[in-house]
């Protein structure tokens, strides 16, 4: 810990915020919503504004939650509860859009098969299968261009989706490049950059091959 | 997650379009954000209610506001963090409105103001409404809410240059020295030299030092 990080430790200890004190009415000495928002902006703060930041905002219980709330990096309330109110809040939203189109799972499907399907209307699906036998091993290289972007890749098991599989993607220097974990129906988005890469799937130790259709 | 530039320009073309995948992905990348702003917004909220529904306002907030974000300007990160903050303040001048609207001269306005007022509201409900960040604290376990008061009183009345009070009023704040720089106008290498130098090494590794707070 650096003194920084002391000092605003410190500052948490000694100054605690109560956040509903934000709420309070202001007096004359208060900052105002232009003084807030000007430092929401940190573009154009009047020297009158940084003066009573030291001075009166130091002593206001409202300002100093305001300020606190609205632009200090003190972690306040109940993030696990915020989490769980957001997570509703979602989706109550994403329920109400229409559901995204699905492409077809392609039919050759042999024990492992990642499938990775160009947007939008998966115009030409390339099939990259995955077979243990490493005499015929190629890696499962794609090649995504600006065109194909997102991406959906789909990793399927004989027995239908994989889902909550972690997909990787490796760049040409073997960096990773992407790594997401597949939904319900055994997808995963990627978003770019376009280039060339190498798939593959944690904890599956066999080669991923592609078979090209 | 977090969206390069390019991601960024792709995701916001398909949340223009309203588009779920792409929707599904912004919120994705910028939960972090959402769920801490939440989460401060929440702890001035009166009740669960309350809370739910700022909850739905930023989640629509960020979507729209990515409706309307120029990629040309600057980037998605910086934009959303700034104008959700905007939206924030409003939301508690709104909040603030709603709590002073009953009049004064009624019982209901009295009992409103006696809400918005945490001068009077009982010492254990403002006590249910302070964060929990006694973990992060574990570090300055040996040091009690008095000696940090009595740090920061000192810091006070030995920085009299107001120069340095305002460094010490965002560094108070959690901010690092280039936001620190941007607001008040300077270059980040002077306010992290003067820093260092004026207040640091000079007063601020001794008096911790002098209070048996180990750096």
């Amino acid at each position: 810990m650096n003194a920084d990080q002391i000092l605003h430790k410190l500052a948490a200890l000694a100054l605690p915020v109560h956040p509903q004190a934000a709420l309070q009415q202001p007096s004359d000495e208060c900052l105002t919503d232009d003084e807030m928002t000007a430092l929401v902006a940190r573009e154009n703060v009047a020297s009158s504004t940084l003066d009573k930041l030291t001075g009166h905002a130091m002593e206001c219980d409202r300002c100093w939650a305001l300020v606190s709330l609205v632009i200090g990096e003190q972690p306040l309330g109940d993030l696990e509860a915020a989490r769980a109110q957001v997570d509703r809040a979602i989706d109550k939203h994403l329920t109400r859009m229409p559901q995204p189109e699905k492409a077809a799972l392609g039919e050759t499907l042999i024990k492992l098969v990642m499938q990775w399907m160009p947007e939008p209307a998966s115009a030409q699906p390339a099939i990259a299968s995955a077979y243990r036998d490493t005499s015929t091993a190629r890696p499962a290289a794609i090649n995504i261009t600006d065109q194909d972007l997102p991406v959906t890749l789909r990793f399927a098991l004989p027995d239908g989706p994989g889902a909550q599989v972690t997909v990787i993607l490796l760049d040409q220097q073997g960096e990773e490049a992407f790594r997401g974990e597949t939904d319900d129906q055994g997808e995963v988005h990627f978003w770019g950059p376009a280039g060339s890469y190498t798939c593959r799937v944690e904890g599956y130790d066999g080669p991923l091959l592609q078979e090209t259709s | 997650m977090t969206l390069t530039p390019r991601q960024q320009r792709i995701v916001a073309q398909g949340v223009k379009q309203d588009d779920r995948r792409a929707t599904e992905a912004l919120l994705k990348a910028f939960r972090p954000l959402i769920d801490s702003l939440v989460a401060r917004l929440g702890a001035a909220c009166r009740d669960e209610d309350e809370t739910e529904d700022m909850a739905g306002e930023m989640v629509i907030w960020t979507i729209e506001l990515t409706k309307q974000w120029k990629p040309e300007v600057r980037n998605l990160d910086g934009y959303l963090k700034e104008f959700l903050r905007y939206k924030m303040l409003d939301r508690l001048k709104q909040m603030r409105r709603e709590r002073a609207r009953p009049s004064w001269h009624d019982e209901a306005g009295r009992q409103a103001a006696q809400q918005a007022d945490p001068a009077s509201t009982p010492a254990e409900a403002i006590e249910d409404k302070l964060p929990d960040d006694r973990a992060e604290l574990a570090i300055l376990q040996a040091v009690s809410s008095e000696t940090a008061a009595q740090v920061i009183r000192r810091l006070n009345e030995e920085l009299t240059d107001p120069y340095l009070r305002q460094m010490l009023f965002f560094k108070l704040q959690g901010w690092q020295n280039p936001e620190i720089a941007q607001v008040m106008g300077l270059d980040t290498r002077k306010v992290q030299n003067d820093w260092s130098r004026r207040v640091v090494i000079p007063i601020l590794r001794p008096m911790f030092e002098q209070f048996g707070i180990a750096t």
